[in-house]
């Protein structure tokens, strides 16, 4: 007879940043939680980049810290360079990017895990999910036979699930970085209705620091201000690296085409589809041929180590070539591979069988996050995992379910991006994805998300306390700056010219200077006498707050638009043949995707707005057979 | 909240009164931008089902008197708040007023939309909603065979044309900003100026290209004026091939108005016929003569016509007032005979002159000639593109306004985040007529076009 384990209530299923979001917020909300990971060593393992952030994923990182996530102090405990991406073109695509220490990110994970009231940390592969008679998660199965009776799983399997990784011709089973994969589960996950399918990524070498000729290569340093990724990370922060860049050549290119049937991409080896934004390097050069050379990045992965990752050089050549082909790059000449590159492919389910708390639709109280959804990157799993453990612990315990719309947060976009539309390659976060990039942006999301975090209960007292100061004084701020007058000076029409803009002739109120765009609100220090010192944080929000104003109100008039659809909501039992005067193919659509909302159903492809409108007359009409009053 | 709406809601031709219904919260608001009342009653101080008589006006001035009811929610046929303008009937007039009225910031109303407001606001019952659904499926269905016939047309290629550069505008400042490590070439201010610009150009064709399209498809509503007995009902003869207007020498005698519908080259004219304007103690005539003043301030085109044979008079001055300010083509007629009129005074105060004899029908083809020029439309051939419908030209408006919102931000030095969003607007008004979205099309073209990756 099989060993049955003590009784939790949510079981989460992979270590990594999925799996971590997931238990901490589970086990925060007051719920006996265990995690398992196939290794212990791997949890919050960076196998790729050793950065978190970057475009859009540095939103994703702020908004999970606004929401009591743990990312964002993770990042800024273990980080050796910090970088704000695309200063100067505007304030919606600020995106906080960081090269993290790989190993200390690792053990700081580790250890919030394993200091986390409520939560057990355990090593241990899980083969099977199972299921009651009413079709509900009781238990979770590990490798050496245990039950664990549970009340939820949260699926977090990342690359591990069936992982194959392909270097040229050689394939082999694995995980990333040496780890097993987990080959049991995906059969049983079949075997209880999931819809399964195969993605694949890749990842360049690891090189040995001593090898590399930095003077050939170009540096690229941290930033002088550093702003952290948590709002309640204070103190000095220090950049402690520096990264480098270096380039291909028609010579790297060369030995790429001469070797390009070697690579496993190409010699029809992988069935996974992979990242349109992730390409290797042979895809770079066969697809867009006409470019002399590409970028290729030089990242330490950390400061107890010689290491060093190549991003943009991502490769499933085979190892002579990998060899000729790095060394072929000025700089690299004597590199040395201490970590060849591969792609890995990987099992992962179709993320419109899931609802947008994560819980699949077919099967109650089992979730998934992360790669597993069909995302790429840890801050796309991260968010995930934050969701899916939010709604898990708040199912078992009665209450009602956690979703965030698009127009509150990247993390909203992402969950209804997967859910409505699906993905036919790995997601990645964009700013392009999001409709309301002036509204959300990365330094406003505790405005926009720790009020929401505070309810459910994941913000301390004190964060609470240093939020409303902080929200205080930003009104107050923006209430002086529109009433406060600057004088005219000679002095400051110096400036103002200095500064690309025309001059003023009489007294003006200092609201009217900050709304030019070519003039700060700290050009106006000296000019505005009764100014009180600020944080930047404050003032930065008043600044964007004015200056962007019209722009702001425009995207709030749309979001207003956008809820009036989403207000109208549709039973997810609904059987859609039932409805005449749908199209066909909108009726398929629909019954596939199954959405809450006449919001999400017209954002389904297939759904025209005259299907809408058939929706809206038919569920008004339903409202009135069943004597509800008709509502505007 | 709703958002307002705005159609025609009498039915298209020729009628003496026509109906613009505006629904909505914002109802009266725009109603009142466009309506100069006379009196001081005017739309948002009256209590629910006043009449105000007035003035409607666009852009361009006031152009039709009229007379507007106020509804008050939710005693109105949808349930919110509604005014109904009745101006003068005839599809020129009818549209004018709908442009003025979607310009002053009601959206186009969907066909049906009154309806499904009323029946949603509990003003039907559901036996009559069941008819709703069913008109909204004729809809589809008829909405789809217009996609369908528009599919392979000029149109579509032109639209997906603009589509495709307004794409290539954002997808480059998004991938730009999406990988800002990658060496994605800037994208400068000029880049997007002559990019926007180029966009713009081809966007302000396309609304021109409606009026066209509507005059080859509808016609242009013609009103022909001048004093008595200059041969304006010759002239309605001779191009209508066919006797509608009694033609005496007697000044006078056409004293209602005549319309008629008549092909000229591939124009077609919605020509009327007015009586002879000129000071009369007649009552009868007079009424004709102000009937002819109002038919020609509600006219897109007028002919106005004057007897060759004699010199200007004060009559003649009255018809080049009256004229000023309309599209008009002048028709110096009675060219079989000898001219004695000023004929410099009548070049200098029109646009287009043309000499006839409409008695011998000479100098026919030159006035078709020049209707054609007045409408740019010699070389119609097929294969320019035109907006046909009121729904496709307002999609194209909203676009061009949102184009025109980016060029703006960047003048003002916005940056390109607030630009960007400007130019993503203009993509989804686009998308909107062929019904695809935004976000993907962008990220499509991202990984189609610019080498990016880990």
């Amino acid at each position: 007879m099989e060993y049955i384990s003590e009784n939790y209530d949510v079981a989460v299923i992979g270590g990594g940043h999925a799996g971590i979001e997931a238990a901490l917020v589970s086990a925060r909300l007051g719920l006996k939680t265990i995690i398992f990971t196939i290794s212990l060593d791997a949890i919050g393992n960076l196998p790729c980049n050793p950065s978190i952030g970057g475009t859009a994923k540095g939103h994703l990182v702020r908004e999970i810290d606004a929401l009591g996530g743990e990312m964002g102090k993770a990042a800024d405990a273990t980080f050796i360079q910090s970088r704000m991406l695309n200063m100067g073109k505007g304030p919606a695509v600020h995106s906080l990017r960081v090269q993290a220490d790989r190993s200390a990110y690792h053990l700081y994970m580790k250890n919030v895990l394993e200091n986390q009231e409520n939560l057990d940390v355990k090593q241990a592969e899980i083969v099977d999910i199972q299921l009651n008679e009413n079709g509900q998660v009781s238990g979770v199965i590990t490798h050496l036979g245990t039950l664990y009776p549970v009340k939820a799983a949260i699926l977090c399997t990342g690359t591990f699930l069936n992982g194959t990784i392909h270097v040229g011709h050689q394939m082999f089973s694995s995980g990333p970085d040496g780890m097993h994969a987990s080959l049991k589960l995906t059969d049983n996950l079949r075997k209880i209705g999931l819809d399964l399918r195969r993605f694949k990524t890749g990842t360049p070498a690891r090189v040995h620091k001593k090898s590399i000729d930095y003077s050939q290569l170009e540096r690229q340093p941290g930033d002088d201000i550093i702003t952290p990724f948590s709002f309640e990370t204070t103190g000095k922060l220090e950049n402690k690296v520096d990264c480098y860049i270096a380039y291909t050549n028609e010579n790297t290119h060369r030995i790429i085409r001469d070797n390009i049937q070697k690579s496993a991409m190409y010699s029809g080896n992988i069935e996974g589809v992979g990242p349109r934004y992730c390409p290797s390097i042979e895809d770079k050069v066969v697809r867009f041929a006409d470019k002399p050379r590409h970028q290729i990045f030089v990242e330490p992965m950390g400061l107890n180590t010689q290491e060093i990752y190549l991003q943009g050089f991502s490769t499933s050549l085979p190892e002579e070539v990998q060899v000729e082909m790095y060394r072929s790059v000025k700089g690299f000449e004597n590199v040395k591979i201490m970590r060849n590159a591969y792609a890995i492919e990987y099992d992962c389910v179709d993320p419109t069988t899931l609802k947008p708390t994560l819980e699949f639709k077919e099967v109650p109280y089992l979730y998934g996050a992360g790669q597993f959804n069909g995302t790429s990157g840890y801050e796309e799993a991260a968010a995930q995992g934050l969701i899916a453990g939010i709604n898990a612990a708040r199912k078992i315990k009665g209450e009602s379910e956690f979703t965030l719309d698009r127009s509150t947060s990247y993390i909203g976009t992402l969950i209804d991006d997967i859910i409505i539309k699906g993905c036919t390659d790995p997601y990645r976060m964009m700013t392009s994805r999001s409709e309301y990039r002036l509204i959300l942006r990365q330094d406003n999301a505790d405005k926009r998300l720790t009020p929401l975090g505070r309810e459910l209960g994941l913000i301390s007292d004190q964060r609470w306390e240093h939020y409303l100061k902080k929200q205080e004084q930003i009104s107050a701020e923006i209430q002086r700056v529109k009433t406060t007058t600057i004088a005219v000076s000679d002095k400051l029409n110096q400036m103002l010219v200095s500064r690309g803009t025309s001059e003023i002739s009489s007294n003006i109120k200092m609201i009217e200077l900050i709304k030019r765009p070519q003039i700060s609100y700290e050009d106006l220090a000296e000019f505005d006498t009764e100014r009180q010192p600020l944080d930047r944080e404050v003032w930065e929000q008043v600044e964007t707050e004015i200056k962007y104003e019209g722009y702001i109100q425009k995207q709030y008039a749309q979001v207003e638009q956008m809820k009036r659809l989403e207000y109208k909501k549709l039973d997810i039992n609904q059987d859609y043949k039932e409805i005449k005067g749908l199209r066909l193919e909108a009726q398929e659509k629909l019954n596939k995707i199954k959405p809450q909302n006449l919001g999400q159903a017209s954002r389904i492809s297939g759904v025209s707005p005259a299907d809408i409108s058939v929706l809206v007359i038919w569920l008004e009409q339903k409202g009135a057979q069943g004597g509800k009053k008709l509502e505007l | 909240m709703s958002n307002t709406i705005a159609a025609i809601a009498t039915p298209y031709g020729v009628g003496g009164i026509g109906i613009v219904r505006i629904s909505g919260d914002n109802a009266k608001t725009i109603a009142s931008e466009i309506f100069v009342p006379i009196g001081k009653r005017n739309i948002n101080n009256v209590k629910g089902f006043s009449a105000i008589y007035g003035k409607v006006k666009d852009r361009e001035g006031i152009f039709d008197e009229a007379v507007v009811t106020v509804y008050n929610s939710p005693k109105s046929y949808t349930g919110e708040d509604c005014v109904e303008i009745s101006c003068h009937g005839g599809t020129y007039i009818m549209e004018r007023v709908l442009n003025a009225a979607l310009e002053a910031g009601a959206s186009m109303a969907d066909s049906g939309e009154f309806t499904k407001r009323a029946f949603l606001n509990g003003k039907l019952s559901l036996e009559q909603a069941e008819s709703v659904i069913d008109l909204i499926n004729a809809k589809s269905k008829l909405s789809a065979a217009a996609a369908l016939s528009v599919k392979d047309g000029v149109l579509n290629k032109k639209i997906n044309l603009l589509i495709e550069e307004t794409t290539g505008l954002t997808a480059h400042l998004n991938v730009w900003t999406d990988y800002p490590d990658e060496d994605i070439p800037e994208v400068t201010d000029d880049d997007l100026r002559t990019g926007l610009g180029k966009i713009k150009s081809d966007l302000e064709e396309l609304l021109k290209s409606y009026d066209k399209g509507k005059i080859i498809k509808d016609g242009v509503s013609t009103v022909i004026v001048g004093k008595p007995n200059v041969g304006k009902s010759t002239l309605m003869n001779a191009l209508s091939g066919q006797q509608t207007s009694i033609v005496t020498h007697i000044a006078g005698t056409t004293r209602d108005i005549v319309e008629e519908t008549v092909k000229v080259g591939d124009i077609v004219l919605k020509i009327a016929d007015t009586a002879g304007i000129h000071s009369t103690e007649d009552l009868v005539e007079s009424i004709g003569v102000e009937a002819a003043i109002k038919k020609t301030s509600a006219s897109a085109l007028v002919l106005a016509v004057f007897d060759g044979t004699s010199p200007v008079d004060d009559d003649d001055k009255k018809i080049v007032e009256l004229t000023k300010n309309h599209t008009a083509l002048a028709i110096i007629n009675k060219g079989d005979m000898e001219i004695k009129i000023d004929r410099k005074y009548i070049y200098d105060n029109f646009e287009y002159v043309v000499e006839i004899s409409a008695k011998e029908q000479e100098g026919m083809d030159i006035l078709s000639d020049k209707i054609k020029e007045i409408y740019n439309i010699n070389n119609f051939d097929g294969s320019t593109p035109m907006l046909y419908t009121l729904r496709q030209k307002e999609c194209v408006m909203k676009a061009y306004k949102s184009l025109i919102e980016a060029e703006n931000a960047l003048d003002m030095g916005m940056t390109f985040d607030a630009v960007n969003v400007c130019i993503e607007d203009v993509l989804s008004s686009l998308l909107e007529i062929s019904g695809k979205s935004a976000s993907e099309e962008i990220v499509n073209s991202i990984f189609a076009k610019f080498c990016v990756g880990k």
